[in-house]
């Protein structure tokens, strides 16, 4: 657990990402994609916070986002004080060497001609961090940390498993000791017994580093394991964000509710009472009027059509978007 | 059919090509060919495996009701011990190729008997019962190429001896449950369900 008054690292400030998609016809307006669509974050320095969500709610987008690998179209992204919105291309590509990403496919992310060596060596020259010896050590260093047998240093990805790629991806994150990482779904492609063992190895490093970790996944018993504050987004917008505690025993808004009852629980003889959602989650070209969640939500009333709710605080680190709230204080 | 698997305006949607459904809209589709002929058997593969879990939860509801409905035999084959725990009667666990375990769902949960499907329900973080360290099964799954000698689990198992190196256990039955490992035999202290 983080003790509140740790500074911020990450203030992110109404972040927007807006794709015009190209499809325009014949004079008629192009339809906007909100895939981020107001974003307020804080993540304090040495805290998990979890990042969940439906696929296309546009947690990837707000990750990659964050670390301007996708630019947005506004708002403030304000990193230990300073607003990287504002930075040019070398000051960012300096900025680079505080934050990292580690991504889902970690097989894809590994150039599949270059050995683990040279993987890990290239962040090391992109910022001078080390040079030939010092070099050849850190990388063993680097591969001895996530748990790799230092005579892997020739192979190639293709020669690893799912589970062994991930801690290379890891490992690369780690080369330039960033303070935060940004991890996307990093162990949604692996198996249980294997996704344990990089959870766990996460955790150790997060407490080694005194990293940062903003963790995202549509997965709510990893999130529950790992992340000390969770957000849930829904259609480009956050519904509800919460310490991990207060969520899982007191979800407040309906959609929050709905997943947690969504998921499969490994014991025969619970019967839970589930909510079931109709449909699908809406094209985030077209999205529904008011609250983005009213077509689906069990609760709706007139005033959720008409009228969008807005992340409102209910307590102590617990803010919630839905009118419900507002009527039942 | 598409009325029976949930899928809203069917007469609109019977024109529609795939690419215009959304994964839940193609998997129910999918349910509804499968179910067309009144099959006895239905294998599902991973069926819920790429949705996401609000979605997941409704496909797994339809199921549930065709299957009462038709009375429909349902193979379900996953990854998911979530998914298991909530659809079948009884499992069965397999290990690079082999089962190592038959059991009913609900004995299956209580006791796992195969160290490797102790190991896999070890390793589920759990929401009500959250630990600071998952407890993982050490290793990976070998290669098909090479497989072990003896006990295809032994190079990770906790409680292996030299037995499990050199001979390969058989499925012996124990308390009506099935399960391939010495642990259960005169061979290594003959341990109780």
């Amino acid at each position: 657990m983080t003790e509140s008054g740790a500074p911020y690292l990450l203030q992110v400030r109404n972040l927007k990402k807006h794709y015009v998609s190209k499809s325009g016809f014949l004079g008629r307006k192009n339809p906007v994609v909100k895939a981020v669509d107001g974003i307020d974050l804080n993540i304090r320095k040495g805290e998990i916070l979890g990042l969940v969500g439906e696929s296309g709610c546009g947690k990837s987008t707000l990750g990659r986002s964050i670390l301007r690998l996708i630019q947005p179209s506004s708002g403030n992204i304000v990193f230990e004080g300073k607003d990287i919105l504002s930075y040019n291309h070398e000051q960012m590509r300096l900025m680079r060497k505080e934050m990292q990403i580690i991504f889902q496919d970690s097989g894809a992310a590994l150039n599949p001609r270059m050995t683990v060596g040279e993987i890990l060596g290239a962040p090391l020259d992109i910022f001078g961090l080390a040079k030939e010896e010092e070099k050849e050590r850190r990388i063993i260093e680097l591969l001895e940390l996530v748990g790799l047998n230092k005579a892997y240093v020739n192979r190639f990805p293709h020669e690893f498993s799912g589970g062994q790629k991930q801690r290379i991806g890891i490992a690369r994150a780690l080369a330039v000791q960033p303070k935060l990482i940004v991890c996307d779904e990093p162990v949604s492609a692996l198996d249980v017994s294997v996704r344990a063992q990089i959870l766990n190895l996460m955790k150790e490093l997060k407490h080694k580093f005194e990293l940062t970790y903003l963790f995202i996944s549509h997965d709510l018993s990893v999130v529950h394991h790992l992340c000390d504050r969770i957000a849930v987004m829904y259609l480009g917008k956050i519904v509800e964000i919460a310490d991990r505690d207060k969520l899982y025993r007191n979800p407040s808004h309906p959609y929050t509710r709905t997943l947690l009852s969504a998921i499969p629980n490994p014991d025969p003889e619970l019967k839970r009472e589930r909510i079931v959602l109709e449909g699908d989650v809406p094209n985030p070209a077209n999205p529904p009027s008011g609250c983005p969640f009213h077509t689906r939500c069990p609760y709706r009333m007139d005033r959720c059509s008409a009228q969008a709710p807005y992340l409102k605080q209910m307590g102590e680190g617990h803010s919630v978007s839905c009118h419900l709230v507002d009527t039942s204080l | 059919m598409l009325k029976l698997v949930g899928i809203p305006a069917p007469e609109k949607r019977v024109d529609q090509y795939p690419h215009e459904l959304s994964g839940g809209m193609r998997q129910r589709v999918m349910i509804a060919m499968a179910l067309s002929c009144n099959p006895e058997l239905l294998i599902a593969d991973e069926p819920t495996t790429a949705l996401d879990v609000t979605v997941q939860a409704q496909i797994l509801e339809v199921m549930k009701e065709l299957k009462e409905k038709f009375s429909t035999s349902i193979m379900m084959i996953t990854h998911d011990l979530g998914v298991v725990a909530e659809m079948a009667d009884s499992v069965i666990v397999m290990y690079a190729g082999t089962v190592v375990e038959y059991s009913d769902v609900k004995s299956l949960y209580k006791k796992p008997l195969h160290p490797y499907t102790e190991g896999l329900m070890n390793s589920l973080p759990k929401i009500d019962d959250p630990k600071d360290e998952l407890t993982t099964i050490p290793g990976t799954v070998p290669s098909l190429y090479e497989m072990p000698k003896g006990c295809r689990f032994a190079p990770r198992c906790p409680y292996a001896q030299d037995v499990c190196r050199q001979e390969t256990p058989e499925l012996y039955e124990v308390d009506h449950r099935k399960v391939r490992c010495f642990l259960y035999t005169d061979k290594m202290g003959g341990r109780e369900a």
